[in-house]
């Protein structure tokens, strides 16, 4: 395994709107093969941008810099728009939160899975239509032949969320990116296409870098995962080692608002009081939310530090190792 | 003892399906969202109504305020039934319940200021105070900076748009405040803030909560009460502590072991329930769970459960209660079925 290269290689990548607000500060994330990689936020921690940059979706006005982002070992730094589209699909294709915007009303969705394989341009109608309903039929849609001539509208939104699934994969990318894929589906839903995701994983090798708010998601899924905090990865590690010993006071107070892990019924629910500072200015981005800021945290910025566990890190000033 | 303060009796809210052409055609089926649902909601109590999309728990919300389509079955307003299902009879609950928007920013007018958007209910109401002081004591109670009064709605952060809610929902002194998913779309570090505020308006003021929600984490934590909706019909209703302990309908179970538990070493080797929710047009025979129950006997297929009370404050409709037939490996006794 150690031969091939990481499925993502982000150093030190910056994204800026209108030249001063920097929405991703400084962010350095891998993907090895295989990984399902989380990035866990709350609204603003700019995780659907870093998302969105990967495979260049972001709008004209974002001014993106990285001292190096590679995906599978190809440099999309050097690369203009053309070769970065011809990307999408063999190296990293993405789900969204809702498939039902994901698809197109007005067509049949056997045209629209097809026509994703248009650049497969020897492989004949036939080949492309068992090769759609092999792919159906694996992410557990029943009964795939009579599907491909229906419309989008005839799915529940965790059906369409499996054909999307099977969209983003049928081009058999090495990176899968999935931006809140279950967000906007029932629970008993979501478990299913957890479960999906995982298998299809195992199954195909798959690298998953998965976004989500949701710190269940993020533990039922992921073997790693990066913390974002106003636009800045504060920790990252082993998902074990960040649900059992987050080392940044963001993560360690995430946790403890989370309501599924509060066991007894106390009287107050706990709160991270204030609300996300803008990003730019000097000094510790969660330091005026932090219970345990000092003067330096709000005039100098927090260097990475290793953690206890093997891979943890995270970006404070004070040395809790 | 005192009537509780709103009570329905065997309660149907339906809808005709599709489009009826003036004067053609054979009247549209009629699709029953709620196929009767009996519920009492006592003073100063919060009751969780947890369910899943369709389950019909938003419908509920807005038929006891008179916004949905109730075709027939009996509310009771502090004791007193009203006449008939007309808009107007439900005037005396509207007087004193506040509702509270899952979006509240699409809940606001965009061009008036909070300040007045808070009052209005108020100068509705016919109360008095609605002047500059009264309006801002009303803000500082829901936690919203008096600064943010002279705002827009769309100058307001998600957290602040909820507070400016809530200080809308007090502002006609309501005895009931029911609030449709009032923690969607917050993150988690705020979201503790709302639910607190509610406990705080709950404690100095007596007033009830119907809080619908899908998440029974959140639940767990403020409810005095939960009901669990499982396509508009009750399967199970109890307080938290015993309903978690011990789900006694298989839905229940399912629901409470699908959400995601934020531990990686707490991972499910399978998906606890399949299948999905089936179409409220064609609802399934007999139990309208038997579809996704691992449980399913004959009986199940054939004869609709009734909700029957396990206890003075516990009731379940299901033939096959798991905690009283579950054996060590959790699955039903099979002897049972046939």
């Amino acid at each position: 395994m150690s031969d091939q290269p990481l499925v993502l290689d982000i150093e030190d990548l910056t994204i800026r709107y209108g030249g001063v607000i920097s929405a991703v500060d400084n962010v350095n994330l891998s993907i090895r093969p295989g990984e399902v990689m989380g990035v866990i936020g709350e609204s603003g921690s700019g995780k659907s941008t870093l998302a969105h940059s990967i495979l260049g979706l972001l709008p004209k006005s974002a001014h993106i810099e990285a001292a190096r982002f590679r995906l599978s070992g190809r440099d999309v730094n050097a690369m203009d728009d053309s070769e970065r589209a011809a990307l999408r699909g063999p190296l990293a294709a993405m789900i969204f939160q809702n498939p039902m915007t994901a698809f197109s009303p007005i067509h049949r969705l056997g045209q629209q899975l097809s026509d994703l394989l248009w650049r497969d341009g020897q492989m004949s109608r036939a080949e492309k239509r068992e090769r759609i309903i092999t792919m159906l039929r694996r992410t557990g849609i029943a009964d795939p032949a009579a599907k491909l001539d229906a419309y989008p509208f005839q799915f529940s939104g965790g059906m369409l969320q499996r054909v999307a699934i099977s969209a983003a994969l049928l081009m058999q990318p090495a990176l899968l990116i999935a931006d809140e894929p279950t967000t906007a589906l029932d629970v008993t839903t979501e478990a299913q296409i957890l479960h999906l995701m995982r298998e299809l994983r195992d199954q195909s090798g798959v690298a998953i870098l998965m976004i989500s708010h949701h710190l269940g998601v993020i533990a039922e899924l992921c073997d790693r995962v990066a913390v974002m905090y106003a636009g800045q990865i504060v920790e990252e590690g082993p998902v074990e080692a960040i649900f059992a010993a987050p080392a940044h006071p963001y993560t360690q107070a995430l946790l403890a608002c989370e309501p599924a892990l509060i066991r007894e019924r106390q009287g107050r629910l706990p709160v991270i009081a204030g609300e996300v500072a803008r990003p730019g200015g000097p000094g510790c981005r969660f330091a005026p939310r932090c219970s345990v800021a000092e003067e330096l945290c709000r005039q100098a910025s927090p260097p990475v530090r290793p953690a206890a566990a093997e891979g943890q890190r995270y970006r404070c000033v004070r040395d809790l190792a | 003892m005192t009537a509780p303060l709103i009570e329905t009796r065997n309660l149907v809210v339906s809808l005709r399906q599709g489009f009826q052409w003036p004067l053609l055609g054979s009247p549209k089926p009629r699709v029953d969202i709620l196929p009767g649902l009996s519920l009492t909601l006592r003073h100063g109590e919060i009751l969780c109504m947890v369910g899943e999309s369709g389950s019909g728990k938003t419908t509920f919300g807005k038929a006891l305020l008179g916004l949905a389509n109730v075709v027939s079955g009996e509310v009771l307003f502090e004791g007193k039934t009203l006449a008939d299902h007309k808009s107007r009879s439900f005037r005396p609950i509207r007087r004193r319940a506040a509702l509270l928007f899952q979006d509240p920013v699409s809940s606001f007018d965009p061009r008036q200021r909070i300040r007045s958007v808070i009052a209005e209910p108020r100068r509705i109401a016919g109360l008095t105070g609605t002047g500059h002081s009264e309006i801002a004591a009303l803000a500082a109670r829901a936690g919203l900076p008096a600064q943010m009064l002279d705002r827009f709605a769309h100058a307001l952060s998600g957290g602040q748009a909820r507070r400016a809610a809530v200080a809308r929902a007090l502002s006609a002194e309501p005895s009931l405040i029911i609030a449709d998913e009032p923690t969607a779309g917050l993150d988690v570090s705020v979201q503790g803030g709302v639910l607190n505020l509610f406990q705080d308006i709950r404690a100095s003021q007596g007033t009830a909560f119907l809080i619908i929600t899908h998440n029974l984490a959140v639940a767990r934590l403020i409810a005095d009460r939960i009901v669990i909706l499982y396509l508009g019909r009750v399967v199970e209703e109890g307080e938290p502590d015993a309903l978690f302990a011990a789900p006694l309908h298989p839905y229940t179970r399912a629901l409470l072991h699908s959400e995601p538990v934020p531990d990686p070493m707490k991972r499910r080797s399978k998906p606890p329930v399949l299948g999905e929710v089936p179409a409220i047009s064609r609802r399934p025979q007999g139990c309208e769970f038997h579809t996704r129950c691992p449980h399913a006997a004959d009986l199940c297929r054939a004869v609709a459960p009734s909700l029957s009370a396990v206890s003075a404050t516990r009731s379940v409709a299901c033939h096959f209660p798991l905690a009283t037939t579950r054996t060590d490996t959790g699955r039903l006794m099979t002897r049972t079925a046939g």
